[in-house]
């Protein structure tokens, strides 16, 4: 009976409300006028709710949610889509200024190296009175060459570490997705099965009660149809069959509460089950995106590494005919290349680590921007409208088993109607303690 | 606890069930001229229905110029803008729909409570038990050939009365209670954000919580409460003044009832 209105409902209410009380409404001064239409009872809904059995598993999940939209609201504020471009473009213009100091500081130190093993290069064949006219400008071409090529092969490598990692992220998220979407359904699946089973369940037992005492119940209304039967049998009858009534009400009940409370616990554990796994698939798919963006960080890196050491100062300036050196003389100039390589190679590489740290802050901040943390996102909105979901599930079966409680209660006590929640009492019966100490009971 | 059933324990349990069922329906049949409206029944009338699918699909038309729009503003002013502008737009196209409908179900719903002598319709979500259900008469006449016809009389005197929380709540000092209710729930999230932030253990996440909860509840007890408590009392000492027997919110009333508002709002020193 305690639907929630939608919002056009809520709509039709007003509207007609508003009309119906400017055409139709009594004034108050006809109010003290109106004839009592027997009695009337209310009951506080909210009083009730508090001390039903299940109210504890209720304020967890309305816990639950205020903690994870409290944690909702904390993350970063919606930005315009401007916002987000200009953000964008800020830090791949960062990223661009980071790229060209790596490429200048390279080139600057390839140049260095260069000269310095050219010099001693020279030094050596001076030494060793050995003439190469040409040499001095074929290490020069070779040295501009090299740079070139690892300008490029640095640009190139840096574009493709952008692309797979916004496809690597992308595919994590849709994974995800994917995964709590199953998860979701067949949790649903296997709570409507449950549910379907203890309906059918109570069912069976309300015939079996009813069978049980309807040998007794005939035999009440054959005596209450006989008109000469006297005022006190006809009460006692009366009151057998209203005993009858409550016995099985009471007990149907009390199953009823028994499921409920094991299809609450169940759902409870449905939704932990959820939530451990998708928090472990994430962890998993988190895990795996790191990985293989840190793989393909280090194939970048020395990839890169490999080919500026590959265009190395000197590299292959000591490809002079192997004929025209005498082997001490080409001996020397091979540990001369070999050490200004090593000496390179280290330099380069403290340059290149520099730049990866910036980079990694930068695509750090790229991510945040771009909602990398999306999957985090989404599944937190959907842990909240699951969440709500099992909440008012929860809230209707404990509100459909007070009322049940409180309409034996309205008969019991004569009342012909009773209103849930109303603003506030004139002289119409409080239901509220009796239904209390009613449900008060069921936790026994 | 199950036991073998035969052909005639399933008879029996038939009949009994039949008993079980009924009886306490026709110990409930005293007359009262409270009746109520399932408006969810309602809702699903063939009108209601294309309404809702024409609001419907005028939505997912506004959606794509909404994104547009949204993509297209430079600023979160302009945000606030543009989505006021879509929801603007969205209330006109939801009244030009609706308000037609809304007359006539108001009308259908004045002449069965006026032909069942009914001083007061309520939403049935507020009834547990009891009242006369009238939605069968409602939706037979919103569905049947031509208009429903206005009653002649106005509704009988009500002893139910209702009070229009709005117009209560709209009170200066309800009002500036309600504000700064609002303020510090705001001032103490953006707290609890920060420190959210800086906790590294779950426990210390869950005491945050628990501190956040415990400082709303604290001030809610202590700003509104007592008006509340005030409002309550105001509310029960007008309703015996005019003899009713209780009192709702003018939002779960459909037709009827009796208008304490006024009444209500002196009592309280407005």
């Amino acid at each position: 009976m305690a639907s929630r209105p939608t919002a056009v409902l809520g709509l039709l209410v007003a509207s007609v409300a508003a009309i119906a009380s400017c055409a139709h409404t009594a004034s108050v001064d006809d109010a003290a006028s109106a004839k009592p239409s027997g009695k009337i009872g209310y009951v506080s809904m909210d009083q009730l709710i508090q001390v039903h059995p299940l109210y504890l598993q209720l304020s967890a999940f309305d816990d639950d949610i205020a903690a994870l939209q409290l944690k909702d609201a904390g993350g970063v504020p919606q930005q315009s889509s401007a916002q987000i471009a200009a953000q964008e473009q800020a830090l791949q213009q960062q990223l661009s200024d980071a790229s060209e100091r790596t490429r200048k500081t390279l080139a600057a130190e390839q140049n260095s190296y260069a000269q310095r093993e050219s010099a001693a290069i020279a030094q050596i064949l001076r030494q060793s009175a050995i003439t190469a006219p040409g040499e001095a400008a074929v290490a020069h071409q070779m040295a501009a060459t090299s740079q070139q090529q690892a300008q490029e092969t640095q640009t190139q490598a840096s574009a493709n570490f952008n692309d797979y990692r916004s496809q690597t992220i992308a595919q994590g998220e849709a994974a995800l997705q994917s995964i709590q979407h199953s998860l979701v359904q067949r949790a649903d699946r296997e709570y409507r099965a449950r549910a379907d089973q203890y309906a059918q369940q109570e069912s069976s037992y309300g015939l079996d009660l009813a069978s049980q005492d309807a040998g007794e119940r005939l035999q009440l209304r054959t005596q209450l149809s006989n008109l000469a039967l006297d005022d006190q049998a006809r009460a006692a009858a009366k009151a057998r069959i209203d005993a009858l009534d409550r016995k099985e009400a009471d007990a149907l009940g009390a199953l009823r509460n028994r499921d409920d409370m094991a299809l609450a616990a169940y759902q409870k554990t449905l939704h932990d089950q959820i939530a451990a796994q998708l928090k472990q698939e994430a962890a998993q798919i988190r895990e795996r995106t790191v990985a293989k963006l840190r793989d393909q960080a280090q194939q970048t890196q020395s990839q890169v590494v490999g080919q500026v050491v590959t265009f190395a100062p000197g590299a292959g300036q000591t490809a002079l005919p192997a004929s025209a050196l005498p082997p001490d003389v080409r001996a020397k100039l091979e540990a001369l290349h070999k050490q200004y390589e090593s000496n390179f190679k280290k330099d380069a590489q403290q340059t290149i680590d520099a730049f990866n740290a910036t980079r990694n802050d930068l695509s750090k901040r790229f991510n945040e921007l771009h909602g990398a943390d999306a999957s985090a996102q989404n599944g937190a909105d959907a842990a909240i409208e699951g969440l709500r979901k099992q909440r008012d599930d929860l809230y209707g079966q404990m509100v459909a088993q007070i009322d049940r409680e409180v309409k034996v209660i309205a008969q019991r006590r004569g009342v012909s109607v009773v209103f849930s929640n109303p603003l506030g009492a004139g002289d119409g019966i409080d239901l509220t303690p009796d239904a209390k100490q009613d449900i008060e009971s069921l936790h026994e | 606890m199950r036991t073998a059933r035969t052909p005639l324990t399933h008879a029996l349990a038939a009949f009994a069930l039949a008993l079980v069922v009924f009886a306490p329906a026709t110990l409930a049949q005293e007359v009262t001229d409270i009746g109520y409206v399932d408006q969810t029944a309602l809702s699903n009338i063939p009108s209601f229905t294309a309404a809702n699918k024409q609001l419907a699909d005028y939505k997912s038309s506004l959606d794509g110029q909404f994104a547009s729009a949204m993509r297209a503003a430079h600023s979160a002013d302009d945000q606030a803008r543009v989505s006021q502008e879509f929801q603007n737009k969205l209330a006109d196209r939801q009244r030009q729909l609706y308000a037609p409908l809304f007359q006539k179900a108001q009308v259908a719903i004045a002449s069965v409570a006026s032909s069942k002598n009914l001083s007061v319709v309520v939403d049935k979500r507020i009834v547990i038990y009891g009242g006369q259900d009238i939605t069968q008469g409602v939706t037979d006449l919103l569905t049947g050939i031509g208009d429903p016809v206005p009653p002649v009389n106005t509704p009988p005197p009500s002893s139910v009365g209702y009070v229009d929380q709005q117009a209560i709540d709209g009170m200066a000092k309800l009002k500036s209670a309600t504000d700064a209710f609002g303020q510090y729930r705001t001032d103490q999230e953006q707290q609890a954000q920060n420190k959210l932030k800086t906790v590294k253990t779950d426990a210390d996440r869950q005491q945050v919580l628990k501190d956040y909860q415990a400082a709303l509840a604290a001030k809610q007890k202590e700003l509104l409460a007592p008006l509340v408590d005030q409002t309550r009392g105001a509310i029960a000492d007008v309703a015996k003044q005019h003899h009713l027997l209780l009192v709702i919110d003018r939002g779960d009333l459909i037709y009827g009832g009796t208008d304490i508002t006024p009444d209500v709002v002196k009592e309280l020193g407005g």
